[in-house]
């Protein structure tokens, strides 16, 4: 019971902290004359989390830079038009995930990768870039078969612990059909790695 | 630098270098603006000229073709005129208002040559030539 409270408390206080960072960027963004520091905290606060997000889906690292340096200049372009209805974070990923659906479907990633870019995946796999074994590579290049959405929610979930409701919230979908889409995405990966090995 | 989880690294000092590379990026949309501005202005300008254009075109060709159809208006009436209708004499100096048949026009032209004795052919030419 103590141990359960002290989870608690130090979830209270890491969301204390996070939306009194969030609150302090969007004060020096709402002043013009602080306006870029503000927005420079923002890019340092959730940089490697957009990054990470859009690179667990693309594989690729160009491709994440890019939908990386895309969601901020929409950021930049609409922050003014953020009106604190919902956290700061919880809109910054809902960004993210609509620019990662985006690129996902205007390169055709969507249920396999581009055969015209393949050398990019080969590279992506090569020492310079990617660190895991053989299984690794099998599971990555497996969830780079699941369509766009299906992909988003699995990595969500399956890398950075997200709860299902917070999904649903970002990815404006039901807490439904994010499990669905969730527990479907883990019977292909199951049934895929399967035939692999 | 490798994610906690994820097996991809990412270039040496990718994610010091981010910060500067989206806050130029910013920096160039901002400068792009008013440009972006001009150039909505002009894109509006060059579409009302369009408009303009195709609007005193449609006009001058509305025009024309309403001149046409009087042209033709008149050529049909004319070619539609039937010499067996009556034909209205504009009265003069108080003579009264009469409708004289077609015929009756031709039988004042044949009145008329024969008082003046002509003969056939020249009747014809008469009719005809002048």
């Amino acid at each position: 019971m103590d141990l359960q409270r002290k989870i608690l408390s130090i979830e209270q206080k890491k969301l204390s902290e996070e939306n009194n960072s969030d609150s302090i960027i969007l004060q020096n963004i709402k002043a013009e004359h602080t306006k870029m520091f503000g927005f420079r905290m923002l890019v340092d606060t959730y940089k490697e989390q957009i990054y990470w997000q859009a690179r667990r889906n693309f594989v690729v690292h160009e491709d994440a830079d890019d939908v990386t340096q895309n969601v901020f200049i929409k950021i930049w372009k609409n922050i003014d038009k953020f009106r604190g209805d919902a956290k700061l974070a919880s809109w910054i990923y809902r960004i993210t995930a609509n620019e990662i659906i985006n690129f996902v479907n205007n390169k055709n990633y969507a249920h396999s990768f581009p055969t015209d870019e393949i050398e990019k995946l080969d590279e992506a796999f090569s020492l310079e870039y990617f660190s895991g074994d053989e299984v690794e590579k099998v599971f990555q290049k497996t969830l780079l078969n699941l369509p766009p959405r299906q992909r988003l929610v699995f990595t969500m979930r399956y890398y950075d612990e997200t709860p299902f409701d917070q999904i649903a919230e970002q990815l404006e979908l039901s807490t439904g059909a994010v499990k669905a889409s969730y527990h479907h995405a883990a019977e292909k990966i199951k049934k895929w790695i399967g035939k692999e090995f | 630098m490798k994610n906690q989880k994820t097996p991809f690294k990412v270039p040496d000092n990718y994610f010091e270098q981010l910060t500067e590379t989206v806050m130029e990026n910013v920096k160039t949309q901002e400068l792009g603006s008013p440009k972006k501005s001009f150039s909505m202005w002009a894109k509006y300008a060059s579409a009302a000229a369009v408009l303009i254009f195709v609007i005193s075109f449609a006009a001058i060709k509305l025009q024309q073709e309403e001149t046409i159809v009087v042209e033709l208006d008149t050529i049909t009436e004319i070619n539609n005129f039937s010499p067996s209708e009556d034909v209205y004499i504009e009265p003069q100096n108080g003579e009264s208002k009469e409708f004289l048949s077609q015929d009756a026009i031709d039988n004042d032209i044949v009145d008329w040559s024969t008082s003046m004795d002509l003969d056939d052919e020249e009747f014809y030419l008469l009719i005809n030539y002048y």
